[in-house]
């Protein structure tokens, strides 16, 4: 067979002769047309199974009612059938609970990458150190101006934070601003003085900032004392925010500094749960139908907040 | 056989004539997905996408200016929308140390990447120092891609979030 292949005489031909060259009519090797038959019905199993024509507005479905969002969704069930248990029992943890049990402080780290990623990177940087002069909050240090421990990391990212400090610029003068921008800078770096105490004090400051200048948690106040600045420790920055104040809406210059709510229902559950313990009852007895009406804002869930507080209070260790 | 090329006989030949109806189909489905290509460009946000394509140089200028204003923004979004649910979206703008802008006009734009004609936009108001908001609703599920524009005197900040609505 082979060699009446390679034989013209011996191959018939078409009966076409063009310029006294024949077409031979060798068949197809059959492995060859097996496979081109094999494929053409493969395309029209194809055809028919999965969506595959287009039509004017939409395709043709295929039998297996088959879709790309679909098998989507089929993935993410597995995974979350997968995470289930540890999710279940996270959301029935205390973020004290987290982060003393090793195996499941492991899981929530491990999925807040994402979660962090996805909300708060924007702001406080991929790896909580924010990009310098962007004027948000440092998550890597060891200073909290709404505090560090679980529950008040926790408090902030439900609740949101907006510090406050009122613009002085219509209430000081030259001299005085001069002066309270060198205390502040020698406060940071242990120099100060008593004529510098003397004006911060006679001009208020201690209401917000405390009495030794180191702040007041419940007012997300900064601490003068030490070395981490909330803004900048450059004097023209110093100057700037005490002319100016912060989110003081009074002054086109003022500065900004908003956390956003990121759940409403948290941030009430959180509070009512607080104040039943300052009242020392029990926070198992609240009856959540008188305390939450349904309707509450919430950007992320109970869970999600409980694994970013954790993520985010071994960034800097928290207090 | 009369072998020539004014021999009419291989069109009557079947095969002949399911190549050249594929042949057919073939290009006038090209004509048809070009024709909705142009009607409906994916992905293409600009309508002068094409002149802005040739600007490049003078847009590659224009993200070094942004980054040398050192302005910040950040999108305060719900995380979970439907189709058709009105719900408000906020953004934090802040110009370099956290100072607050006097911002000209807000604009957040909604383009939906495989659809040109599903795209809208709507201006923000300023509701506090440096936030600015607006109520959206998207009127089709899947990805969608939020463009906010904040413009100051001739200066301008740009930034994107891609967001999917659920059905």
């Amino acid at each position: 067979m082979a060699d009446k292949k390679s034989n013209p005489a011996q191959v018939e031909d078409t009966g076409h002769v063009w310029d006294g060259i024949r077409e031979l009519n060798n068949p197809c090797p059959r492995w060859w047309l097996n496979s081109l038959w094999l494929s053409g019905i493969m395309v029209i199993v194809y055809f028919i199974l999965y969506p595959s024509l287009p039509l004017v507005n939409d395709s043709t479905k295929g039998l297996l009612g088959w879709t790309q969002i679909k098998e989507y969704k089929e993935d993410l069930a597995k995974v979350e059938a997968i995470r289930a248990p540890s999710e279940t029992r996270l959301a029935a943890m205390s973020v004290e609970e987290i982060l003393a049990d090793a195996e499941m402080l492991n899981y929530a780290i491990g999925s807040s990458k994402v979660l962090y990623g996805d909300n708060c990177a924007a702001c406080h940087g991929t790896g909580g150190a924010p990009a310098e002069g962007a004027g948000y909050p440092n998550l890597t240090d060891d200073d909290w101006l709404f505090g560090g421990s679980l529950n008040d990391i926790q408090m902030s990212i439900a609740n949101g934070r907006a510090g406050t400090m009122m613009a002085h610029k219509d209430l000081l003068t030259e001299a005085e601003v001069d002066q309270l921008v060198k205390f502040v800078v020698d406060s940071a770096n242990g120099t100060a003085n008593e004529a510098g105490l003397a004006l911060f004090n006679a001009k208020g400051c201690f209401a917000c900032h405390g009495a030794d200048a180191k702040g007041i948690k419940a007012m997300g106040s900064a601490n003068l004392t030490d070395k981490i600045w909330r803004f900048s420790g450059d004097e023209e920055q110093i100057r700037h925010t005490i002319l100016h104040g912060v989110n003081d809406a009074s002054d086109p210059k003022t500065r900004i500094a908003v956390m956003p709510q990121w759940s409403e229902k948290l941030a009430i559950m959180l509070q009512v749960r607080a104040d039943a313990i300052a009242d020392d009852e029990d926070p198992n007895d609240i009856d959540w139908s008188d305390e939450l009406e349904g309707d509450e804002a919430e950007r992320l869930t109970e869970t999600d907040i409980k694994k970013l507080t954790v993520y985010v209070h071994q960034f800097g260790g928290g207090q | 056989m009369n072998i020539s090329q004014s021999n009419k006989e291989a069109l009557k030949n079947p095969w002949v004539l399911a190549i050249i109806l594929f042949v057919l189909t073939f290009v006038s489905m090209n004509a048809v997905f070009i024709y909705l290509a142009f009607q409906s460009p994916p992905s293409l946000v600009d309508k002068n996408f094409y002149e802005n394509g040739e600007n490049y140089e003078q847009i590659q200028k224009k993200i070094k200016q942004q980054k040398a204003l050192g302005w910040s923004g950040a999108f305060f979004i719900p995380t979970k929308t439907r189709v058709n649910q009105t719900q408000k979206y906020e953004v934090l703008l802040q110009g370099k140390n956290s100072t607050s802008l006097a911002l000209d006009s807000v604009m957040i734009k909604a383009y939906r990447p495989s659809d040109a004609k599903a795209d809208f936009s709507a201006s923000m108001t300023n509701s506090k120092p440096g936030m600015y908001e607006t109520e959206l609703s998207f009127n089709l599920p899947g990805t969608w891609d939020l463009v906010v524009e904040a413009v100051e005197g001739g200066k301008e900040f740009v930034m994107h979030k891609r967001i999917t609505i659920a059905p």
